[in-house]
């Protein structure tokens, strides 16, 4: 099925990012002119896209449009929303595609968070087309999940999980959100702001090498073979965004060293990997001492690498759900001050203030210091 | 790493090489950061859900107030108490650690113990609520006395832990008929009492995230100081003496007319 996506941007000229977001076989984008926002929303809904892609700035090159009409693509995403929460079956997922400066007025805008799926910079729809392309597509396939099981959706099916599973797997923030979303876009919004974009039940690629101790991706990979079955995520969106499940990688870790993994360093958890696995793994090291007998954990917030608790500080977020975990951040990133401009998120990290007076010391302290016990 | 002492606490600690201990005192506010923290780190934990953080929260704003005493109080009270997440006993029947307590800290005697009301208390509960079981660390009782001015204590250490004791509301019938044994037991304040719930009944998580968070250990190492100086400080000047046992020269008749003199 090839799905239909609709792109809106105030400058004739980007029209080409409808072709950078199309794939072939999966997923036609066409460009839509701008027109008065009530307008444009009925013709875009009337269209039945599998997907919209708007530009945050609508109101510079107005073209026909007097300045008084002018508006934002959060303005008209408000109005695409309205439209789909009357008529569910109709649904789509919308995205921000836009240049990085109006993408930092958007991460302003906290009122408009919450009306698209993702956001893209269009320097990275360039230079990586192939992965946003594979998650714009999820999004539509998901979407289509979502609409044709409307009305009678199953929490443990949309997350791809066995019985066995779902008393583990899902909690009452979890079903509650499912069975009283009012239209798909809600659940979407659920499933990735909670469990693809946080670490808990499902992991990333990232949190995975933390929590085996692994130097990157790369090491990763070469142990997935050996995962257990079914510990891939497979359910809502998951061909966009690769997760595993982390409650069969730590039994199967578990298991595997006769030992929780936290209660080995780095280089102990990969010694056992090569040895029983007959493989040949590198450890992570830890970006504060460089070294590999550390007790890591989560992957940082920041830059993404494995992180040892006892080197990293807790990360303010107020919407943790209770099954995710809360972010935390490496004393690296803090030193060096890359908390306030993460290559991931791009959006400022902010530190919680059960941790502030510990990252103005780490701020001031010598890098790789700070080990010796002190009486 | 261990968090290094702040400079107001180290010039003021004397290595155990010298005895008594003295350290600077607790203020309230200090207090009120330590137990916001910790109430974080729990939540973030998922030893605690919201209701035991708004709880806890709720005793920081009190204390906040307070600012630079030395003196202050907080208290959970046990009809709302702080709970725990749920654990299984051996035969995997869910239970549920719950505390609460009573604490009124007077720092203005450096050289005494620093509690006028200590009274912090484990209650392990089960799906519905019921009593399994009840332990509490605090003061001697003071007892009513005719006979002459002085204080008496009820028997047994000033400080002490105890099974048992009177839950709220219910029916003194059904205390535990037993009230002894008292061990002699140093003070614990609710976030000691906290690391004592985590390390025994979520051992997993005391173990991989606790211990490694420096913030956590710095609040504990906090309380230790406010709890364990007095109780170390009496401990070593008795243990030189051999006429009269530690047990008896910390027994609440003998110390306890001591620490309210």
């Amino acid at each position: 099925m090839t799905f239909k996506g609709i792109f809106i941007d105030d400058n004739p000229t980007e029209a080409a990012y409808a072709d950078l977001l199309s794939s072939p076989g999966s997923l036609h984008v066409s460009s839509e002119k701008l027109q008065e926002v009530a307008t444009l929303a009925t013709v875009i809904f009337g269209q039945k896209p599998d997907l919209v892609a708007l530009d945050f700035r609508l109101d510079e090159l107005l073209g026909t449009l007097v300045s008084r009409q002018g508006y934002k693509g959060s303005g008209l995403a408000q109005l695409l929303r309205d439209k789909s929460s009357a008529d569910p079956a109709s649904d789509f997922p919308i995205i921000l595609l836009s240049a990085e400066d109006k993408i930092k007025g958007y991460q302003k805008d906290n009122t408009a968070h919450d009306l698209f799926d993702r956001y893209y910079i269009k320097s990275e729809v360039n230079s990586e087309p192939s992965r946003v392309q594979r998650e714009v597509v999820a999004l539509c396939r998901g979407y289509k999940t979502l609409k044709d099981n409307w009305g009678q959706l199953n929490a443990g099916s949309l997350l791809g999980i066995t019985n066995d599973d779902a008393e583990m797997v899902l909690s009452q923030e979890i079903t509650s959100s499912v069975y009283s979303a009012s239209a798909p876009h809600v659940v979407a919004r659920f499933v990735l702001r909670n469990l693809i974009d946080r670490s808990g039940l499902l992991m990333s690629i990232s949190d995975i090498a933390a929590l085996l101790g692994l130097a990157s991706a790369a090491e990763v990979a070469k142990l997935e073979e050996h995962f257990p079955r079914n510990t891939r995520y497979n359910g809502l969106f998951s061909d966009g965004w690769p997760r595993w499940w982390r409650h069969y990688l730590e039994a199967w870790v578990e298991d595997l060293f006769s030992s929780r993994p936290l209660r080995l360093t780095g280089a102990e958890r990969v010694e056992r990997f090569n040895q029983q696995l007959n493989v040949q793994l590198v450890p992570a090291k830890s970006r504060w001492n460089q070294s590999s007998q550390e007790r890591f954990a989560v992957a940082c917030a920041c830059c993404g690498q494995p992180t040892e608790l006892r080197h990293s500080v807790l990360q303010f977020d107020p919407y943790v759900p209770r099954f995710a975990q809360p972010g935390r951040i490496c004393w690296y990133c803090i030193h060096t001050d890359a908390y306030l401009h993460p290559l991931r998120s791009g959006k400022p990290l902010i530190i919680d203030q059960t941790d502030m007076s510990l990252a103005e010391m780490v701020k001031g302290m010598e890098c790789g210091s700070g080990d010796e016990d002190e009486c | 790493m261990v968090m290094k002492m702040s400079a107001k606490n180290k010039s003021s600690f004397q290595s155990s090489q010298n005895m008594p201990l003295t350290l600077p005192p607790v203020t309230a506010s200090d207090m009120a950061s330590n137990l916001e923290k910790a109430a974080t780190i729990l939540l973030a934990s998922r030893l605690l859900d919201n209701e035991g953080y708004s709880i806890l929260a709720q005793q920081v704003a009190i204390m906040k107030r307070h600012k630079s005493s030395v003196s202050w109080t907080y208290s959970v009270d046990p009809d709302r108490p702080i709970s725990f997440a749920e654990t299984v006993d051996k035969n995997g029947s869910p239970v549920f650690p719950t505390i609460s307590c009573d604490i009124v800290v007077d720092q203005t005697k450096p050289d005494k113990l620093p509690f006028k009301t200590l009274d912090v208390a484990l209650l392990v509960v089960g799906q519905n609520k019921q009593k399994i079981c009840r332990w509490h660390v605090d003061l001697a009782n003071r007892l009513p006395s005719s006979q002459s001015a002085s204080t008496t204590f009820q028997d047994g250490p000033l400080t002490h832990l105890q099974y048992g004791g009177h839950i709220r509301h219910g029916n003194r019938h059904n205390d535990h008929p037993l009230k002894v044994p008292r061990w002699l037991f140093p003070p614990l304040d609710l976030i000691l009492l906290c690391e004592v719930v985590a390390s025994n009944f979520f051992p997993n998580v005391w173990e991989d995230t606790l211990q490694q968070n420096p913030t956590w250990n710095e609040v504990v190492s906090t309380s230790q100081r406010l709890c364990y100086a007095a109780f170390i400080n009496k401990l070593h000047s008795t243990l030189a003496v051999s006429n009269r046992s530690i047990l008896q020269h910390m027994c609440a008749s003998i110390w306890g007319q001591e620490a309210h003199a």
